[in-house]
């Protein structure tokens, strides 16, 4: 269904709810929410700054992945009244997509490298592991992101009939051919009838969160739970009473009458129920796994002996979770959970609360567009941290990430690093993405924010690799980084201190001084020896693994 | 959280171990002779993951006698060995001669539950004891302490799972495609598609002097003493690497590539002073992982590959000089442990599906040899236990993963209170 409004994505619940909406007024762990109070609370005024184009780049690293032209970085220097105009501009960035993506792997966890398939299975090039595996789980992740860049309400993540996919997804899966550039993203749909309810129905969550022939469903109950509600499960504080589980119906018996079963699975297993379209009798067939089958749905009530129900509210079908998913209270909550623990770079604790309120609030008032709560975001003490005129002692810079990370080096040196097919800044397999601080989705869930030896050594390897391409730039003077230097040029040319200086504030955000400028000339001529590529490649090198473009 | 009182029924289980009965091989001569131990705060850890939920019944605890349970029909039976009963049998005689040579200096912690059937969550919950993704692992915080805040890596994660939330500065990860080594000798520039040349070592050099300065100036001139801390950080492990280098040197880093290789690299790690402790992760024979939801047969191979490597080990840690005259394995705690166990019961196709209570082998260092804690009952469910003696007691505490963690971190010399929201006593009994 296209709903006609121009919109990249189509949201299925224009129909009318089926189900009243659930207001239960009660939050995941049982306190009342009263939101007649709450709504007047809003986030304030962003603390006064230290550094205004430190703190510009802080925010486009998070929300773009990329620097600020040093253009943009003079213009804000000038008028440092226009940052909140400069932020509202990343809405339209290209990289908004691309770095949404990692924000919200980062509690989705889909990003992983084991996945149920391979390339052989459709006879494809081993060289395609890394893309197939990357456009598979990256699927629902790109169609909330394109959700967030193009400004719809975050409940259109359960209620569209629309994904994203690359012509290489549109070649495995079923889904409508897209017209776009190898490796890019566009908007496709379904072809095999799977209901409208956007993540809910992707084949890239529940191969992720697949299920074993006798959890029926459960794990993925579990998922959508955590990632959609912030409720988990497994965090449950639960007292087992031994019943005998060592054959099925003593099982089934005990899920269905124990106290210490019920406490979980009175919930569980009706949610589990609706996802019996993604059944697969056999797990590691391709076709059985990327096509929907609506004929199993009825395998729920069967399997599990429940009807479906939404934490008690009785639903038909998976269909009908596009209305009462948003209409659950700890649905935007965790939508705020989820973009403050992103951009926050940190776990909320129970200090956060009221300011969870007022985030909650800006959503709300944003009509659950995820971009006013990321402005909000930023006007947060949490976020602004080390970078206020008055920090809170604990407060301190992030590391960059491997996306950052990628993006920088792309932006400034136009250098990538792959190896096989597999983009090394980006992979586990012969990679360093988790080395650089990245998640895998299974193992590592949460992204580094201590430095440490790994990192150290990631990041010498890396800026020593973008160093000897810098020179391959520089052998025709044509390296963005360092405007009108060659590679025999001098440190003692004047159109050293020009270039590095440019350089510098690219990647900083900050202006260098005469001592630093200094320094970096002494190591260019240390380092080089005589050999004026050597030096470059030295100063590129250091300049990379600078403590002011490591953090942000 | 205090546990309640058990529930009635469970007085008609039967103990599945109930006593210690490798006390009485002790001193046989069997067991390497002891140089002075290491005291708590010095003692290496090396944990081995067995991938995928090992089947317990097919070698580590046997239960022939339980009609709930389908048992190996292989011609394997339970039998004792250096003090415990394991399974028997043709197809794993590595168990069988591992126990006899080392089952003295080994002990059980049997009936713990990791409270979930997926095997990613397992994973964290045996390591972390927690669903959280915020929480450190066992590894990881005994790493924290002690003679791990000496050492260059404190938790060398050469294969398996690592979850270093608090401090994830302390775990390394060797990779799978050995990229730690790769790092260590700049080859990882050679792995790209265009390969592209390291600098020259006087660069190198130069370069790190530069960031040693600039790490100094940042750190001085950051707004808070957490930025000043992340900023030294940062340059304390960039200064380190010529170090790391060094002490990397005679190691196998860039070549372990199987089991016992990498537990070879382990004792490397370990007994170069390079770090605490050092995860290697077993993925069963011929890397089937022991996932064995198609058919339980192969457990006996996995066992057989896993005893072997282990073999492998154990000779290693008492070959190596320790820190105190005596051996590596005087310094170095043992783990091995597996996500989940299986089912009771086969399924439909001959394998068997996960199960939630499991045990762990503690083998070395720190350890009470020939000590057995806690157990199954009928239902293969753990028994309560009594933290001080480790026997099944109707009063005592239902197991967990935290329970194992507590008890690992008490050995290794570290206050396990502050690290648990709930009351979580250790296994006293497993401690020497």
């Amino acid at each position: 269904m296209r709903c006609g409004s121009g919109l990249l994505l189509c949201v299925a619940a224009c129909a009318s709810p089926t189900y009243a909406p659930l207001r239960p007024a009660k939050d995941a762990t049982g306190s009342a929410i009263d939101t007649g109070t709450e709504a007047l609370t809003r986030v304030g005024e962003r603390p006064e700054l230290s550094h205004v184009p430190r703190f510009y780049r802080r925010v486009m690293l998070d929300l773009t992945g990329h620097l600020p032209d040093p253009s943009e970085l003079d213009a804000l220097s000038a008028d440092p009244a226009r940052l909140d105009a400069h932020i509202d501009t990343l809405l339209g960035h290209p990289g908004l997509e691309d770095r949404l993506v990692h924000v919200l792997d980062e509690r989705w966890h889909l990003r992983y490298e084991a996945l149920p398939v391979g390339p052989s299975d459709y006879g494809f090039d081993p060289e395609l592991r890394y893309a197939l595996a990357r456009n598979m789980s990256e699927e629902p992740l790109r169609m909330m992101a394109r959700v967030v860049a193009d400004d719809l309400p975050w409940d259109t993540i359960v209620q569209s009939d629309t994904t994203m996919a690359t012509p290489l997804l549109t070649q495995v899966w079923p889904l409508e051919p897209v017209e776009t550039p190898e490796g890019t993203w566009a908007p496709t749909r379904w072809t095999d009838y799977r209901p409208a309810v956007g993540v809910l129905a992707s084949n890239g969550l529940w191969w992720r969160y697949n299920t074993t022939a006798f959890n029926y469903n459960r794990t993925r109950a579990a998922a959508v739970a955590r990632i959609l509600l912030c409720t988990d499960y497994l965090e449950l504080d639960i007292e087992f009473e031994s019943p005998s589980l060592t054959d099925a119906e003593g099982t089934e018996a005990a899920i269905r009458t124990n106290p210490s079963c019920t406490a979980c699975h009175a919930t569980l297993d009706p949610l589990s129920s609706l996802f019996f379209g993604f059944w697969a009798y056999d797990l590691y067939d391709p076709l059985e796994l990327s096509r929907y089958h609506p004929e199993r749905e009825p395998l729920g009530a069967e399997y599990l002996m429940v009807e479906p129900e939404w934490f008690g509210i009785p639903v038909h079908s998976l269909a009908d979770l596009a209305t009462v998913v948003p209409a659950d209270p700890r649905f935007p909550m965790c939508a705020v959970e989820t973009f403050a623990t992103g951009l926050w770079r940190r776990p909320l604790t129970d200090a956060d609360g009221d300011m969870q309120v007022a985030l909650q609030n800006e959503l709300e008032a944003g009509d659950r567009r995820i971009w006013p709560l990321l402005h909000a975001l930023t006007r947060t003490e949490a976020y602004v941290g080390d970078l206020a005129a008055s920090p809170a002692p604990d407060s301190r810079p992030r590391l960059l990430g491997p996306q950052q990370l990628e993006t920088l080096l792309a932006q400034t040196l136009d250098f990538d690093w792959t190896y096989n097919g597999e983009n090394q800044l980006d992979n586990d397999v012969t990679g360093l993405r988790v080395a650089l601080g990245g998640v895998d989705g299974e193992e590592v869930t949460a992204p580094k924010r201590s430095p440490d030896a790994n990192l150290a050594l990631a990041w010498r390897a890396v800026s020593q690799a973008a160093a000897r391409h810098a020179l391959q730039q520089l052998e025709t003077g044509d390296c963005a980084l360092l405007p009108g230097i060659v590679a025999t040029t001098s440190a003692d040319d004047p159109a050293f201190e020009v270039a590095v200086s440019h350089a510098w504030q690219w990647l900083t955000a900050t202006e260098p001084t005469a001592a630093q400028l200094d320094a970096l000339a002494d190591l260019w001529h240390r380092a080089g020896a005589g050999d004026p590529r050597e030096g470059w490649v030295a100063l590129v090198s250091a300049l990379l693994q600078d403590p002011l473009v490591v953090t942000y | 959280m205090a546990r309640p009182p058990a529930s009635p029924h469970w007085t008609r289980r039967r103990l599945l171990q109930a006593s210690a009965g490798g006390a009485a091989l002790l001193g046989t001569g069997l067991v390497p002779l002891v140089g002075r131990a290491a005291s708590a705060s010095e003692r290496r850890f090396i944990f081995v993951f067995a991938n995928g939920g090992w089947d317990l019944t097919w070698g580590l605890v046997p239960m022939f006698d339980n009609p709930r349970v389908d048992t190996p029909t292989d011609g394997s039976a339970p039998a004792t060995a250096g003090g415990h009963v394991i399974v028997d049998g043709p197809a794993r005689p590595a168990l069988r001669s591992w126990f006899d040579r080392w089952g003295p200096q080994t002990a059980f912690l049997h009936g713990f539950e990791v409270r979930s059937v997926a095997h990613f969550n397992c994973r964290r919950l045996l390591f972390t004891g927690e669903a959280s993704p915020f929480a450190d692992d066992w590894p990881t915080l005994i790493a924290s302490q002690g003679v791990g805040r000496d050492v260059a890596l404190p938790h060398l994660i050469v294969s398996g799972p690592g979850y270093a939330a608090g401090y994830p500065d302390l775990a390394a990860r060797v990779g799978e495609d050995g990229q730690l080594g790769a790092l260590l000798d700049l080859d990882m520039l050679s792995r790209r598609d265009a390969p592209l040349a390291p600098m020259r070592p006087a660069a190198t050099a130069a370069v790190s002097d530069y960031l040693a300065a600039r790490a100094a100036d940042v750190e001085g001139g950051a707004a808070t003493r957490a930025g000043a801390d992340l900023f030294a950080g940062l340059g304390r492990h960039q200064q380190a690497i010529p170090d790391l280098e060094a002490a990397f040197a005679g190691t196998r880093i860039g070549s372990a590539a199987t089991f016992p290789d990498q537990l070879r690299l382990a004792c490397d790690v370990l007994e170069g002073g390079i770090s605490r402790c050092a995860l290697v992760k077993h993925n069963a024979f011929n890397d089937m992982t022991w996932d064995s939801h198609g058919g339980i047969e192969g457990q006996a191979m996995h066992y057989q590959d896993l005893f072997e490597g282990l073999e492998v080990l154990m000779q290693e840690l008492s070959s190596r000089p320790g820190s105190g005259g005596g051996t590596l394995l005087d310094d170095t705690c043992v783990v091995v442990m597996s996500e989940m166990s299986r089912h009771p019961a086969k399924n439909l196709t001959g394998g068997k599906d996960h199960w939630t209570w499991t045990s762990a082998m503690l083998a070395g260092a720190g350890v009470a040899g020939g000590q057995v804690a806690g157990g199954y009952d009928d239902d293969v469910f753990g028994l309560p236990v009594d933290p001080v003696s480790g026997m099944p007691s109707a009063s005592g505490n239902i197991l967990q993963a935290r329970h194992l963690g507590a008890t690992l971190l008490a050995i290794a010399g570290v206050d396990p209170a502050p690290y648990f929201s709930v009351d979580t006593p250790i296994i006293e009994a497993l401690l020497a």
